[in-house]
């Protein structure tokens, strides 16, 4: 059993009721390249419910290409009772209010001022900003408010028990708090889009592999859509002309050339079926699922293309069902 | 000093073919002397130094007086040079054991190894022993006798196992001896010529043999000769003398000539001085070594004097050249990469963002590990970060790095690989290590660097000896004596692809980085499409980075709360207040159970890293420690009775208190860092305790536990 005792007072519960300190959750915003702000939604993964990852509807959101911005709105009713002999800072010094950070996969801590306050300051409310810098993120990120010695004051003879030196923490509010994953090991499809020019194909498929047992999907296949076809429209979700068919249409397409691609490789198709020791991430494995998981019927070119067909409509078009008819 | 012509014996090398055996002829004489010398250098480093320092000197001597050591060459030596003055050039170790071992090879038991003295100065041929050593012995070291007339001076001081220091001093010399008019070896008339020759004092019990001088006195005066000081006191290492050097002829061995779009002439100025071009080949192949604290092996720390022109320069990581500023940094990233280490590179702290990413083969390495051959860290440099502009005008990397450069606009991509010494095996602008990269056409390089992750280990059913078993083994055994390329070989006889495949590894990473930094070609449109395509077009884990799922490996931070035992006591603060001195506690121990063993209630300090305990602090942190629990005052509660004695003051160091006995727990400086309790025999008992702790340094955290 251990117990922790610093060594000057704190922020306890009973001065954050009488200060009638307050503070909103936290909201995120991303950055675009082009300069204009989103928010982010907060949601579980699918494997723990005490952190969040951060979803963005129009699915630009990428730690390492956008900055990111954490936002919350607080409110300190009667900042003098943090000061003086029954609070944490002697009564002319000023107390600062901030946020503390860390993750601990990137190995990364930091802090950010948010605002200042002094004994005689009336009643404050403030929305106070964490900003990050595209790619600084890896990994998880936590992060809290704290209060903190902004300025040393000159403490009155029954002060000297105060926290006294810039930069002391006196503590942190138990709310707002957040924790983040910012990347995981999730499947991700490559699904690209480039300028082809109006008279390029509406959509390209990459697929190139030396040996499917060891190379890469995500290296060895890309779908690439053109972003100058005229049907472009009609293949972007964000598009009000989006055709949830077509685009199955496509996948499916291009998933049965993939399939039917390693196919013609007798010896990695029947090593593929055995399915012993596939390396995870792998073209080979990757087939592998879809066959035994998604039960793909592979034994010619039409079933096939029909199986992944079905496959999509029941899925994709269910969720976007779904989507549309809860908005 | 005394001379041993070497005779001709079976399976013994001759010097012409030791001249040539050594297989590059298309690297820079110069070149090969560098990396030669700098990796033994290292090779030797002292255990428990940070450094080790290598002196390039380059002065003048005396030949008459230098010939008059060598008997039985010196009137053929003084008709060859008679002008006053020579040129040498000299290589000197610091922080290094220097050439220990036998003196000769007679002494030599069947469980000895031949000891660095024996291997570089008499034998050639042998194989390296220390792992991760540069390469196999000896061929390498017939740098040494191109670069002058075939004479070498090696000089050396050690310590002896007995605790003394001894100094050394040996000449060898390796001429061709199928040219006799350029011979100084004083064959007999009808002696068989074998091309080499050692100089050194006379081996009593061998007397057709010679060992190196140990007299420091006549060591001296041979140094004497060049201006070069002696080691003193403990300092021990080796330096290597070559008398009889044309500057002129070692600058232009091997050389690219550049030429500007007008087909004129446009070298780089250090062509022309020798002290220049050995400045920018220590860098060239020892950038990531040099003054590079961020690894866990020694650094290098070299410089370079020219005696006659009164110039030094000591180059440190700071001041090499741009080029080669950006190989360290690179290296260091992919270095840290594969330790799992973060690191702030010098390059994105200047704007230029770096790729680093590991590659991964598979089916060859042992489970459980990564499957990393290696990392590959690359980087688009600008030519304002090279300082190509004014007022520096530096050249392209291309002629720091010693690769052709056509001067078009295009630019093709290099990338450097090393494994572990740290020396940069090649600079490959074409070949595998780039093939299909494209040339980049807007004024910036594309450079990268590969670090082999050397202790990596192959998969066991290929049955390796135990201790061959390193990639770091497989990758050394693949070069040449020169150590300049990686190609795969049969090892043991297992045909592996590695290197193959690592290098279309590299060029994988790097192609696809290019896709996506530039902005028309094609990228993620849309994440969240990609994200949710992802959950049904592919297995859940193991294709991507999206945070749906967790990375394997990440540690799911555990609820904090520790399940208080109910069977042991319990410890609780029942009460802080503050003053300027420190603060009173009030703590609470509350026994149910009958106490069977006395508990130490001991006061530490909480950092981040854990907490550090009174003895534990001082030793690491020599100051006191922070906290004195001056006043300690003891009541007991009988729980059953619900009756609290009076509250009983600790004065001196133990007390007894109700049945429960309290000692002081102090230092040798008397501070109180905790107290023993024994209230053995009890039970149903709570023991209030109110300490005062004098705080000496408020920023501190203080942190109370109980131990048994």
């Amino acid at each position: 059993m251990r117990i922790k005792l610093p060594s000057f007072p704190q922020l306890n519960k009973e001065l954050i009721d009488t200060s009638k300190w307050s503070a909103s959750p936290f909201k995120f915003f991303y950055l675009t390249p082009a300069g204009t702000t989103r928010a982010l939604d907060l949601t579980h993964p699918l494997d723990d419910d005490d952190c969040w990852i951060l979803e963005d509807i129009a699915g630009e959101w990428d730690p390492n290409t956008c900055a990111l911005n954490v936002e919350t709105d607080i409110s300190l009713g009667s900042p003098s009772v943090l000061f003086g002999p029954n609070g944490v800072c002697p009564h002319d010094g000023t107390i600062g209010i901030g946020f503390q950070w860390y993750s601990k996969t990137s190995r990364q801590r930091g802090s950010q001022e948010g605002l200042t306050v002094k004994v005689s300051d009336p009643s404050q409310k403030k929305s106070i900003k964490l900003c990050f810098k595209p790619g600084q993120l890896r990994g998880d990120l936590s992060c809290d408010l704290i209060f903190y010695i902004a300025k040393e004051g000159d403490p009155r003879p029954d002060e000297t028990h105060l926290a006294n030196t810039s930069g002391y923490i006196l503590g942190s509010p138990s709310t707002p708090s957040a924790t983040l994953r910012l990347d995981g090991a999730g499947s991700i499809f490559p699904i690209l889009a480039e300028k082809m020019g109006p008279r390029g194909p509406l959509w390209h498929l990459y697929c190139d592999w030396d040996e499917p047992e060891y190379d890469y999907f995500d290296e060895s296949v890309n779908l690439i859509l053109n972003l100058d076809h005229p049907a472009y429209p009609q293949i972007n979700r964000l598009s009000p002309k989006f055709n949830p068919y077509l685009l199955i249409q496509i996948l499916a397409s291009c998933m049965t050339q993939v399939v039917m691609t390693l196919k013609d490789d007798e010896s990695a198709w029947e090593k593929m079926l055995m399915g012993e020791d596939l390396f995870e991430g792998t073209v080979s494995q990757a087939v592998n699922y879809y066959i035994v998981a998604l039960e793909w019927d592979t034994s010619d070119i039409v079933k096939l293309s029909e199986s992944i067909r079905l496959y999509l409509e029941r899925k994709m078009v269910y969720r976007e069902n779904k989507n549309t008819n809860s908005s | 000093m005394e001379i041993q012509i070497a005779e001709i014996g079976n399976m013994s090398q001759s010097g012409s073919s030791l001249l040539k055996s050594i297989q590059n002829n298309s690297t820079p004489i110069l070149d090969l002397l560098v990396r030669e010398s700098i990796q033994n250098s290292l090779d030797a480093a002292k255990p428990g130094k940070a450094w080790v320092g290598v002196e390039f000197e380059i002065g003048e001597f005396s030949p008459k007086k230098l010939n008059s050591y060598l008997s039985g060459s010196i009137d053929t030596l003084n008709a060859r040079f008679p002008n006053s003055s020579e040129k040498y050039i000299a290589i000197r170790d610091i922080n290094t054991e220097g050439l220990t071992g036998h003196l000769s090879s007679r002494e030599l038991k069947q469980s000895d190894s031949y000891g660095n003295l024996l291997k570089l100065v008499y034998e050639i041929g042998q194989s390296q022993e220390a792992k991760g050593a540069g390469g196999s012995w000896g061929l390498g070291k017939t740098v040494y006798f191109r670069i002058g007339i075939g004479l070498v001076f090696y000089y050396s001081r050690i310590r002896l196992d007995s605790g003394r220091y001894q100094s050394r001093l040996a000449v060898t010399h390796v001429e061709d001896e199928t040219k006799p008019e350029l011979s100084i070896i004083p064959y007999s008339s009808d002696g068989k010529r074998r091309g080499i020759a050692w100089w050194g004092q006379r081996n009593l019990k061998y007397p057709k043999e010679t060992i190196p001088l140990t007299d420091e006195n006549e060591i001296n005066k041979i140094l004497d000769i060049f201006g070069f000081e002696p080691y003193e006191g403990t300092e021990t290492g080796t330096s290597i003398i070559i008398p009889y050097i044309n500057e002129e002829k070692l600058l232009k061995n091997n050389r690219i000539e550049y030429t500007d779009n007008l087909s004129q002439i446009s070298n780089p100025n250090w062509y022309s001085s020798l002290y220049e071009y050995l400045i920018i080949a220590i860098q060239r192949w020892y950038a990531p070594k040099i003054g590079n604290r961020n690894l866990d092996s020694v650094f290098l720390k070299p410089s370079v004097s020219d005696r006659s022109e009164k110039e030094f320069l000591e180059i440190t990581s700071d001041n090499m050249e741009p080029a080669f500023k950006v190989v360290q940094d690179l290296y260091t990233i992919a270095y840290k990469k594969l330790r799992d280490r973060a690191y702030r590179s010098d390059l994105e702290l200047r704007g230029i963002p770096t790729v680093c990413e590991e590659v991964l083969l598979n089916g060859v390495f042992t489970t459980g590990s990564k499957r990393a051959s290696g990392a590959i860290a690359f980087a688009n440099v600008t030519e304002t970060f090279l300082h190509m502009g004014p007022p520096d005008n530096n050249y392209s990397p291309y002629y720091y790095y010693g690769l052709p450069d056509d001067g078009d606009d295009s630019s093709l991509p290099v990338i450097a690989y090393t494994r572990k010494p740290g020396m940069i095996v090649e600079y490959a602008d074409s070949g595998k290590w780039v093939q299909g990269m494209p040339p980049t056409t807007d004024s910036t390089y594309l450079i990268g660097v590969f670090v082999l992750h050397s202790e990596q280990r192959f998969k066991n059913s290929f049955g390796f000896p135990d201790d061959e078993n390193s990639l770091e083994d497989y990758v050394r055994s693949t070069e040449n004596a020169d150590h300049m390329k990686w190609e795969d070989v049969s090892y043991y006889g297992q045909a592996l692809k590695v290197i193959q495949n690592t290098q279309k590894g590299v060029v994988k990473k790097v192609l696809k980085s290019c896709k996506t930094s530039i902005p028309t070609a094609a990228e993620i449109q849309d994440k969240k499409l990609s994200s949710d395509l992802g959950q049904f077009l592919l297995p859940p884990v193991g294709f991507g980075t999206d945070p749906r799922q967790k990375a394997s490996g990440t540690n799911k931070n555990s609820a904090n709360v520790k399940p208080s035992s109910s069977r042991g006591p319990q410890f609780k603060v029942e009460g802080v207040s503050y003053s300027s001195q420190g603060m009173t506690v009030t703590l609470s121990l509350t026994f149910q159970k009958e106490i069977k063993k006395p508990i130490a209630v001991e006061c530490s300090v909480n950092l981040e890293a854990g907490n550090l305990p009174m003895n534990q602090w001082e030793e690491e942190m020599f100051t006191p420690f922070p906290f004195d629990i001056t006043d300690l005052s003891v009541s007991v509660e009988n729980l059953a009775a619900k009756k609290v004695s009076d509250s009983v003051a600790i004065e001196g160091n133990y007390k007894n208190v109700k049945g429960v006995a309290i000692t002081r727990m102090k230092n040798n400086s008397g501070i109180c860092y905790g107290f023993k309790v024994d209230a053995s025999g009890q039970k149903k008992i709570r023991v209030w305790f109110k300490l005062f702790v004098k705080v000496s340094d408020r920023s501190l955290i203080a942190s109370f536990s109980t131990k048994e």
